[in-house]
């Protein structure tokens, strides 16, 4: 196995100035009734998360995620340290005018059915009413929920209770969202568009707070990560740097015939390189998927015939 | 100098008892302006206290965990955000999550209830006592009582469950990740619950009028062979309605044909002749006076002892010391002075109603009431009109109407307002007992001048704005409870409450009996020391055997009868807020009394929805 070597993180590779989320010394102790410490949760968390960027939190279960999500937004208490948001203390309420916030489950109301939450959650922010109508049915139509919009979320399915619940997140535009595991319940194609959206929300400038333990999704969206064991912080830096393996050479090309391989290997061998690896590189499955639903979308009725090794 | 005149007793059927049992009004209620300024006193005392209390509270839990400076830091700066967000309320954010309560709580079929409702309506014929001399009276309370109880069990269990299930599904996460304040989520849920218990009230309220209304709905046929010739009017004819609804009634018809029944059941009728001679009949219109909201005017009352002078009136040695009693056959009476008698208030008469109860020192004539006489006289002058005889109706409302002018024995003819009022419209009232050896007991309300009537309807609709008060109440409990307890211990604390609530003067009665036995009639000591009396079959006059053990339980008792008592003193006492007794009597409930249960009402949400903000905003929603 090679061992990666990781760059060390620093502040300066922030992608802006401004500072959207700020931890010191952030500590989280869950206690039972008599005040005894039953799990320690989170350990003197420093972190700070720019404006535009998109930000990982990763770990194991109970590394810690969750927690911090939940301190930045003032649903638990920190035991000591602070956490400040737009540079206010995490538990003041008019901080959320900017902030936009996905559960690791779609916790909403089931007995509303898709407009009716949208609605609700847009009255809770200050907004005009025609605002709030044009933006249910934009987010609606980019949700991709426009047959269901009149059906209770009883009876939506777990992508689709994801869907909608990230449209209750951006339904007040919001500068910062925090997704607590965006991705879990959707289905690939759902996930490359979940994908797609936060990089879209990036480029229109927003933060984007990201906390999964699924890494490929990680891998794909994050500028900077940060790794969480046992309530620790175990690294932060840039997804790139983070991964790049310095002293392993990568080239791509297609074309080449197996005389131009060997001599590829040749001139390594020259310069006293050692090949790892020369093969026909495999697609992921996702994007096997991906294709296959792509290509029987413009041909109904065939069966996809996609060039597979049998 | 007494002067003989001839006054009647009323006409019928105002003569009749209209009322098998009468209404007791402990104390008169004050006028609102008066009792705002001395509750607003006691109101904002009180605030003082349970904000200082609690200030102190909050310090000690946060100094206990944090440290004595952190603590003074973090519950000061509580206290300070919890004033700023107050002002950042916003309605739209309420009504939001007000509509969301009311969605939730339809999803919950509290329709259901109504439901329930109109089953125990309809099913109430069965068990509803059709003999009973008072229908009206049986209806009324019945619905009111049905109603409350529904409405109040309903309310209890939408409130506290609502939001223990939000923070346990964690659906509250998306809505405190919103800028909604504490005070909107509390005032939102109470809101919406309130808004769908009001519907459903109105719902009842319109149903149990109808059911009211048809129940009491009858009509007489009359038996043109039973008519025969008035003994008292002349060139008339009397004669008695066939039996419907277990009554008949008597009436007179005069010359022109018209003519009332008698009072029967709390109602009479209108009696009408169709055709004349052989080809008369009689017709017999719509039961009236039965659901009525007569307006009382209430009098001043002193006592004159046995030689004329005024005196406090005697203890016959009951208990319940409400009415004081005064001897017969001498010069003792009762006096009433009521105000505003005068001929623009009242053209044609007076009508008085009074409610005597009798002692009697021995047993007379059983078969017969005890003699007492009425007697109108001026406050200033000697001027006294002939004492107008009656025979006492124990419990019962007894009525007579005094008609302004009569004729004097001598032929004069007299204006009792001239006769017995002065220029300011005062008249006095004089009350004896007739029969030597009997004494009549009364009380400051037991005796009162029929100044007219209100909409029955408007007086049905503020009995159930008591039942609102009571409502909103407690939803407000049940909220508050909730922001900090899971939903069946918020349950049984705001039933708790309630229970409390409408027994608040019996346990602040038993603590203080506890506290000081002297000065108490209840005997028995407190909960331990009546569990020790019940097992050793002890009775609750003799005293425990002096020693250690008593002192430690009777020390004991003394803890737990003082947290009894402070939560008495802080709950709010639903006995108040009873206006069943006002409505189903047939009373209009005077604006003082309701725009003083709806200033409670109002005052308590309040003190609950502060309570439940600041027990929501310093919880951890996701612990």
């Amino acid at each position: 196995m090679e061992q990666a070597v990781i760059e060390p993180a620093g502040e300066g590779s922030a992608t802006s100035p401004e500072v959207v989320i700020e931890t010191r010394n952030l500590t989280k102790i869950y206690r039972d009734f008599w005040g005894r410490q039953k799990v320690h949760a989170l350990k003197a968390l420093d972190l700070e998360v720019r404006q535009g960027e998109i930000f990982g939190l990763l770990g194991p279960n109970g590394s810690g995620k969750t927690t911090t999500i939940k301190l930045l937004l003032g649903l638990l208490f920190p035991t000591s340290g602070q956490a400040l948001v737009f540079g206010r203390d995490a538990s003041e309420v008019n901080k959320n005018e900017r902030i936009g916030y996905l559960p690791e489950e779609s916790y909403l109301y089931r007995f509303l059915n898709a407009e009716e939450t949208l609605d609700f959650y847009g009255r809770l922010f200050t907004m005009a009413p025609e605002t709030r109508r044009q933006r249910v049915e934009s987010l609606i139509e980019l949700v991709k929920l426009g047959w269901a919009r009149k059906r209770q979320l009883k009876e939506y399915s777990k992508g689709m209770a994801r869907r909608i619940g990230l449209a209750q997140a951006l339904i007040n535009d919001p500068e910062l969202i925090l997704l607590d595991e965006p991705t879990t319940g959707l289905d690939p194609i759902g996930t490359r568009e979940m994908k797609d959206l936060i990089l879209q929300l990036r480029d229109e400038g927003k933060t984007v707070i990201l906390c999964s333990h699924l890494l490929a999704d990680v891998q794909d969206v994050c500028d900077r990560i940060a790794i969480l064991y046992q309530g620790e912080l175990k690294e932060l830096g840039r997804v790139d740097a983070l991964l790049k393996v310095r002293d392993v050479t990568q080239v791509q090309a297609s074309g080449l015939s197996d005389q131009a391989k060997q001599e590829i290997r040749e001139v390594i061998e020259k310069h006293g390189g050692k090949l790892q690896m020369m093969d026909n590189p495999t697609s992921t499955l996702e994007e096997l998927f991906l294709n296959i639903v792509q290509e029987s979308e413009a041909r109904p009725g065939r069966r996809a015939t996609k060039s597979t090794d049998q | 100098m007494f002067r003989r005149v001839k006054l009647a007793r009323a006409e019928e059927p105002r003569s009749q008892p209209i009322s098998e049992n009468f209404m007791v009004v402990e104390e008169l209620p004050l006028p609102f302006s008066e009792w705002l300024v001395q509750s607003s006193r006691y109101g904002l005392a009180a605030v003082a206290v349970f904000l200082i209390g609690s200030l102190f509270f909050s310090y000690l839990v946060t100094a206990f965990r944090y440290g004595a400076s952190e603590g003074f830091y973090l519950t000061a700066k509580v206290m300070f955000r919890g004033v700023g967000e107050f002002f950042q309320i916003s309605p739209r954010r309420i009504i939001a999550m007000a509509g969301l309560a009311f969605k939730e709580a339809v999803r919950r079929r509290v329709l259901v209830s109504f439901a329930v409702f109109i089953a125990i309506l309809l099913f109430a014929g069965w068990f509803l006592d059709t003999e009973s001399t008072q229908p009206g009276q049986l209806y009324i309370s019945f619905v009111l009582t049905s109603t409350n109880f529904l409405v109040l069990a309903l309310v209890l269990l939408l409130s506290v469950f609502s939001l223990p299930t939000d923070i346990k599904q964690k659906t509250i996460y998306t809505v405190v990740t919103k800028p909604v304040r504490a005070w909107e989520v509390v005032l939102g849920r109470i809101t919406g619950f309130c808004a769908i218990g009001t519907l459903i009230l109105l719902a009842m309220g319109v149903f149990s009028y109808w059911f009211v209304v048809r129940g009491l709905a009858h009509n007489h046929v009359v038996n043109t062979d039973d008519i025969r010739p008035s003994e008292l009017i002349e060139g008339g004819v009397e004669g008695a309605t066939l039996k419907n609804r277990n009554h008949f009634h008597s009436f007179p018809v005069d010359t022109n044909g018209q003519g009332k029944t008698d009072m029967r059941m709390g109602h009479w009728h209108e009696v009408g002749r169709q055709g004349e001679g052989e080809n008369a009949s009689y017709q017999v219109g719509r039961a009236r006076d039965g659901l009525a909201a007569r307006i009382p005017e209430y009098g001043k009352l002193r006592f004159l002892d046995r030689t004329g002078a005024l005196a406090e009136p005697i203890s016959v040695g009951y208990e319940w010391t409400y009415r004081g009693y005064f001897e017969g056959g001498t010069l003792a009476a009762a006096i009433w002075r009521l105000e505003g008698i005068t001929p623009e208030n009242f053209p044609d008469g007076l009508e008085i109603f009074w409610s005597i109860s009798v002692f009697r020192t021995h047993k007379g004539d059983i078969e017969k009431g005890v003699s007492g006489s009425w007697t109108l006289a001026h406050p200033e002058n000697d001027n006294q009109s002939p004492p107008i005889p009656f025979e006492s109706k124990e419990f019962s409302l007894d009525s007579l109407y005094i008609e302004r002018e009569f004729e004097l024995a001598t032929g004069e003819t007299i204006d009792i307002f001239k006769e017995y009022a002065d220029d300011k419209g005062r008249m006095d009232f004089i009350l004896r007992c007739d029969d030597r050896g009997q004494y009549f007991g009364v009380a400051q309300a037991d005796f009162y001048q029929h100044v007219g009537d209100r909409n029955f309807a408007w007086n049905f609709a503020k009995g159930y704005l008591s039942i609102w008060i009571q409502m909103t109440l407690v939803i407000g409990m049940g909220v508050m409870f909730s922001t900090f307890l899971s939903a069946p211990v918020a349950l049984l604390a705001t039933l708790g409450s309630v229970v409390m609530g409408f027994f608040t003067s019996h346990v602040k009665e038993l603590a203080l009996s506890v506290f000081n036995p002297e000065n108490s009639t209840i005997d028995g000591g407190g909960p331990i020391e009546s569990l020790i009396r019940l097992v050793n079959q002890m009775n609750v006059s003799v005293d425990l055997d002096l020693g250690f053990a008593t002192a430690v339980i009777q020390a004991l008792d003394a803890v737990i009868m003082a947290f009894m008592w402070a939560v008495a003193v802080m709950v709010p006492d639903f006995s108040r807020f009873d206006m069943v007794g006002y409505v189903a009597e047939g009373f209009n409930v005077p604006a003082d009394v309701w725009c003083q249960q709806l200033v409670v009402g109002l005052a308590y949400s309040f003190v609950v929805t502060c309570l439940g903000y600041f027990l929501l905003r310093t919880r951890e929603i996701a612990a």
